[in-house]
């Protein structure tokens, strides 16, 4: 039983672990020491001109495939979020880390695209790092998307439907959500959720749109209800003919052997 | 509470204790309320083992194991009065490799499509050719295909009941001619099996299966030709539209009166692609212009018996 808020508690299984280990280092083998902090290039301050009126989150794979695929060209980004390189970590030189990165798209709307290395532990820290950019726009839409597994019903669907939209919003967004609010006991994790809940600690209006999906395979049809949404804002974002034979994403139940 | 609140700085008149790391974020924090945000647990508890019962009276790994048939491609199987038909949409797993069989001869009567783990599949459709071979063997006739289907979803059935096995992952539409007509069943992991006019599994199958309702009528008294048309038919309205049937994603398998169970080749397939060329998509997904299709509900809060409290989510990423 869970003792306290957010404590993940390892169920009890017949399955035989051969390595039953205890020691501290392996419990804690995830601790926000072991995770790097991040830094943004160039700095905020020197990039902050006037108000902007949107300021977008995207996370997770369909949606990033959705605005690489649907959105206008973004351009070269105006800020990146790297994490922090330590001096003499050859290893960490090598490896080809993406970065999570700024765009302008319009004059007043800009796109951040988290890296999908980012750990949930990261959370706060890169909250905080785009923090000046969400206190600067009138309004933070978030999109972000989960498997459909990870919606709560009470009962096995067989007509289920593949993609839904749910919402949560600030208590002072006052403009038109354009789909139902999650409902409990579901919730939203990680990147996302603390952007949300800085936006609502902050008083700055934002959305957030979760679409549950069965596989992050981009194509128009797991796509369709992101692009329904961002027809009905008043910002021209989406390309007149979007793209999808990039294969931006297939998802590891689409390129394995094991699913025919 | 201690750190999280301080680097917000937290303002000591606000109320409402805030999962402020934003690790967790509750619908029940924006409701305006001071409620605790709910207790989540990422496991169900009762999901471990098979042979574990919940206290609402389901097998989660069941029903886990029938989200893998969600995860093959889609296939169509319809019949009419003389004929049964399977259409499968292939799939290649890169670009290297051709797109993979789905439709698997089981005899000359009987012929089964697949969706979900290819190696489940074929052990089953092994062990399928093995009992028509036997009864072959035995009685010098065919195997019925009814009770191919119970000793089929016997078979099943063992792997839902033993804790050292797991569902098979895989569901099957069988299509057979026997003294009793054309039959198409529709198998699943959970072991039950059901008897179909017409049926689509797979992913995205429940636009092919809308199309299969809206023209159930017409199915019985069609030719062959029309019934695999409508195949086909359903088949397209689970594609995107950038995505289009061809020769190489579609298999199409017929079996019926006077005709041995057969697996179209290329050529025969283009000629069938070749009559719905053209068509514009009819019965496609459901209508989701400015609205979200109906999702599944959450459970009320006042259900009957259910899973005790604290609520539970499942993560499987």
């Amino acid at each position: 039983m869970a003792t306290y808020f957010g404590e993940v508690v390892e169920q009890s299984s017949r399955a035989f672990w051969g390595d039953q280990c205890d020691s501290e280092d392996d419990v804690h083998s995830d601790s926000p020491t072991n995770w790097r902090k991040l830094e943004v290039s160039p700095s905020p301050t020197q990039l902050m001109s006037s108000r902007i009126k949107l300021f977008l989150v995207v996370h997770g794979p369909l949606t990033e495939g959705f605005v690489e695929a649907c959105f206008l060209d973004k351009g070269v980004p105006i800020a990146e979020i790297n994490e922090a390189e330590t001096e003499g970590e050859e290893s960490f030189r090598r490896r080809k880390r993406k970065s999570s990165a700024i765009y302008s798209l319009l004059s007043d709307v800009l796109l951040c695209i988290c890296s999908s290395h980012l750990d949930m532990a990261q959370s706060f820290d890169f909250t905080e790092k785009i923090s000046p950019w969400m206190k600067n726009a009138e309004q933070v839409i978030i999109l972000t998307c989960s498997y459909i597994s990870g919606y709560h019903i009470t009962r096995h669907q067989d007509d289920s439907p593949d993609t839904f939209l749910k919402a949560l919003k600030t208590d002072n967004f006052s403009s038109l959500v354009l789909s139902e609010t999650l409902e409990q006991p579901n919730t939203v994790k990680g990147i996302p959720a603390g952007v949300l809940t800085w936006c609502q600690i902050f008083e700055i209006p934002a959305v957030l749109y979760i679409c549950y999906t069965r596989s992050y395979e981009v194509d128009s049809a797991s796509v369709k209800l992101f692009q329904q949404l961002f027809s009905k804002l008043p910002f021209k974002l989406l390309k007149e003919k979007p793209n999808f034979t990039n294969r931006l994403y297939s998802g590891p139940e689409i390129s394995s052997t094991l699913y025919m | 509470m201690g750190g999280p609140h301080s680097r917000y700085g937290l303002n000591e008149e606000k109320k409402s204790p805030l999962p402020l790391l934003g690790i967790e974020f509750c619908s029940s924090v924006l409701t305006g309320g001071n409620q605790w945000p709910c207790l989540i647990l990422f496991r169900n508890q009762y999901d471990s083992d098979v042979t574990v019962w919940s206290p609402q009276g389901r097998l989660h790994q069941v029903e886990y194991a029938m989200e893998a048939v969600k995860l093959g491609s889609a296939t169509v199987g319809l019949k009419n009065k003389t004929h049964a038909v399977l259409i499968a949409l292939k799939r290649a797993s890169s670009e290297l490799s051709a797109h993979q069989k789905k439709i698997i001869p089981i005899d000359t009567h009987i012929g089964i499509t697949i969706a979900g783990l290819t190696a489940d599949a074929r052990i089953l459709s092994r062990y399928m050719r093995t009992e028509c071979l036997n009864h072959k063997y035995a009685h010098d006739a065919l195997l019925p295909v009814s009770r191919l289907i119970t000793m089929l979803g016997n078979k099943m059935q063992a792997c839902t009941q033993r804790y050292d096995r797991r569902p098979y992952g895989v569901g099957l539409l069988v299509a057979g001619y026997d003294d009793q007509g054309p039959h198409v069943y529709q198998t699943c992991p959970s072991a039950n099996y059901f008897d179909c006019k017409a049926m689509a599994v797979g992913s995205r199958s429940q636009s092919a299966r809308t199309y299969l309702e809206k023209h159930l009528e017409e199915f019985v008294d069609c030719d062959t030709d029309e019934l695999i048309k409508h195949g086909l038919r359903a088949l397209r309205d689970t594609l995107p539209n950038e995505v289009e049937l061809n020769t190489k994603n579609v298999s199409i398998g017929i079996v019926g009166r006077n005709t041995p169970f057969k697996a179209f080749d290329e050529e025969g397939t283009a000629q069938y692609l070749r009559m719905i060329e053209g068509e514009e998509k009819r019965g496609g997904p459901p209508d989701t212009t400015g609205q979200d299709p109906t999702p599944p509900q959450p459970p009320p809060a006042d259900d009957g018996p259910q899973d005790p409290i604290p609520a539970v989510a499942m993560e499987t990423e």
